[in-house]
């Protein structure tokens, strides 16, 4: 049901040897080592010859210390790069981006006769093609991928199954169709449409895509004096093995140097009520529907592609935010590390300012390998000490967060309520387009960039079919299970703090 | 007849190295062939460095996949059904 695949694998065993060795304070002196290292530790060949499977290593380190790929950043030694990479200038926002040399050039030809055409009288796929792209050449259906419009009709028409469908993964992993294929056939990423979801990242086979790590910047905040807060998405439950109880990685990450551990589960509480209450002044007086708002792609999906739509689009900020605020309001002088599923949460904390880093679950868990902190071996003896509702922590799988606003809702409002959710950008961007055509009503949108909600997300460690149940026994086991039973999130929203809706739609929203 | 005693490490290394997925081929082999196998979790079997780590009858098998594992067991347990035969 998991399947860590050879890909992850050797993403964690990257993100683990750059952690150590900045943990250890060696970075400079041995990164230039390191690519040796990994190749001979991992006696597997999967590339053409040890040299070029050193330069993808190389590359690799480069985007876990954070660095762009840039053609500045290319031939350059790793030792001379350790410099820049600890200045943590973000040179571009975009967190997504294409291991050259890692990229196999897939086929862009999208249909494919294999050796299955017997060459038969009907000839039913020659007869089918509407614009004559096929021939019989050597005893066999060709195909003129000059003349192709790639509309499928020869496979459909084939009775031996022989003409193939071939997709490019990365492509048609895309919901954003930001991903296409450049002048050598190699992956290029358009940064004007990429909403840095990392569906890519997780589908290319060859791992010729990845998202660049905030690793060093959270070790060396945790070296520093500052206090540093953990913030946990609340899909946290059950990455680490310990099933529906997060207490040993709570005091994991106390061990690894955080002053607190705060579940963003808490701003989601909030979101909730807020959220609810501007449903009730918006919709439909004002707007038809409220989209969600927790979601950083698909809020950029909205944004990019769907302009008419972008008032729909809940004022509230993400809980993230919300927490995070909330903290800085309290002591600004705190340091806020985001710690969730997410990849598209690092580029919301770079626009949002009040995230210091964002680290996903897998770089996390190479962060306590790299620091020798074992989740396992930690009995503790505290009480799960609970900070959010059951519907607060149900934002991270897909449906949660409407049933949390739903619950916020007084009752007799809510059977006027007509909820949809998508997940996954691919639906998302369906669904926005027919709600913008009219073509189907709702008053609230869920929108999920992953499928399953958070728990789906590509910085997961566990499948979120497992974890989906451990939020669950947890959420049911707790004392709290509406948003409006958390008196603390009460308190902050009868205080109406500015933090909790994004500046751009105070004009428009103004609640 | 006597169990198989299989160790498996569930600490963070090899739980990051896929330790999840050798957990559900035991659970996959203890189906199919019950009352065989004796598995017990361990916090660290003290080879993090070439996770994830399985110690099946006393013989510690490292780096191991999926397949692998489930391959190596199958055989054992068999072996051992010939035996007491």
């Amino acid at each position: 049901m998991n399947n860590v695949s050879e890909i992850s694998k050797i993403r964690r065993r990257v993100f683990t040897e750059v952690a150590r060795l900045h943990w250890q304070g060696k970075l400079s002196e041995e990164i230039d080592s390191l690519p040796e290292k990994l190749v001979e530790q991992h006696q597997q060949r999967y590339r053409c010859c040890e040299y070029k499977e050193k330069a993808i290593y190389a590359e690799r380190i480069k985007l876990a210390m954070g660095l762009s790929l840039t053609a500045e950043n290319h031939k350059k030694p790793l030792g001379t790069l350790t410099e820049k990479a600890l200045k943590f200038a973000n040179d571009t926002k975009s967190q997504i981006e294409v291991i050259d040399i890692a990229c196999e050039q897939c086929p862009i030809n999208k249909f494919f006769v294999t050796n299955a055409c017997r060459n038969c009288l009907v000839h039913s796929c020659l007869q089918s093609c509407p614009r004559g792209a096929i021939s019989i050449v050597q005893n066999q259906a060709y195909i003129d991928q000059n003349r192709c419009v790639e509309c499928g009709l020869c496979k459909k028409s084939c009775r031996y199954g022989a003409i193939l469908e071939i997709h490019r993964p990365c492509e048609q992993a895309c919901g954003v169709k930001a991903i296409k294929s450049g002048e050598d056939r190699k992956a290029v990423i358009d940064h004007t449409k990429c909403v840095d979801c990392g569906t890519c990242v997780i589908s290319c086979p060859f791992g010729a895509l990845s998202d660049r790590s905030q690793l060093l910047k959270v070790i060396t905040l945790l070296k520093s004096k500052s206090r540093v807060i953990a913030l946990v998405a609340p899909s946290i439950i059950g990455q680490f093995g310990q099933k529906e109880d997060p207490r040993s990685i709570f005091a994991a990450l106390e061990q690894l140097g955080f002053a607190k551990t705060v579940e963003v589960a808490v701003g989601a509480d909030i979101i909730a009520i807020a959220e609810g209450e501007e449903y009730l002044k918006r919709v439909p007086g004002e707007i038809p529907f409220l989209t969600s708002s927790c979601c950083p792609a698909f809020v950029k999906v909205v944004k990019d592609n769907f302009k008419d739509l972008e008032k729909n689009i809940s004022s509230c900020v993400s809980p993230m935010a919300a927490t995070a605020s909330m903290l800085k309001e309290r002591d600004p002088e705190v340091k806020t590390v985001f710690i969730g599923p997410c990849m598209a949460k690092k580029r919301e904390a770079l626009e949002a300012g009040c995230i210091d880093a964002v680290l996903t679950y897998e770089e996390l868990a190479a962060l306590f390998v790299a620091a020798g902190i074992n989740v396992s071996g930690i009995e503790t003896m505290n009480e799960d000490e609970v900070q959010a509702s059951a519907h607060g922590q149900g934002f991270a799988s897909s449906g949660g967060v409407t049933q949390a606003l739903l619950a916020s809702l007084p009752e007799e409002k809510r059977s006027h309520v007509k909820p949809l959710k998508a997940e996954g950008l691919l639906e998302c961007t369906q669904v926005l387009g027919k709600l913008a055509k009219g073509e189907i009503t709702a008053t609230f949108l869920e929108g999920m960039g992953c499928q399953g909600g958070c728990l789906g997300g590509p910085g997961v460690l566990v499948d979120s079919r497992l974890t989906k149940k451990f939020l669950h026994i947890r959420g049911s086991k707790q004392g709290m299970i509406s948003c409006l039973e958390n008196s603390r999130a009460r308190e902050i929203i009868s205080r109406h703090p500015h933090y909790l809706h994004r500046n751009n739609d105070k004009e428009s929203g103004d609640v | 007849m006597e169990k198989i005693a299989v160790e498996i490490c569930v600490g963070t290394s090899c739980h990051l190295y896929g330790a999840l997925d050798l957990a559900q081929v035991l659970e996959e082999v203890n189906m199919k062939y019950p009352e065989r196998l004796e598995i017990i979790s361990r916090t660290c079997l003290g080879n993090c460095d070439k996770g994830p780590n399985v110690r099946l009858a006393g013989k510690l098998l490292e780096r191991i996949t999926p397949e692998e594992l489930r391959n190596i067991i199958i055989q054992l347990v068999q072996k051992k059904e010939k035996e007491n035969e």
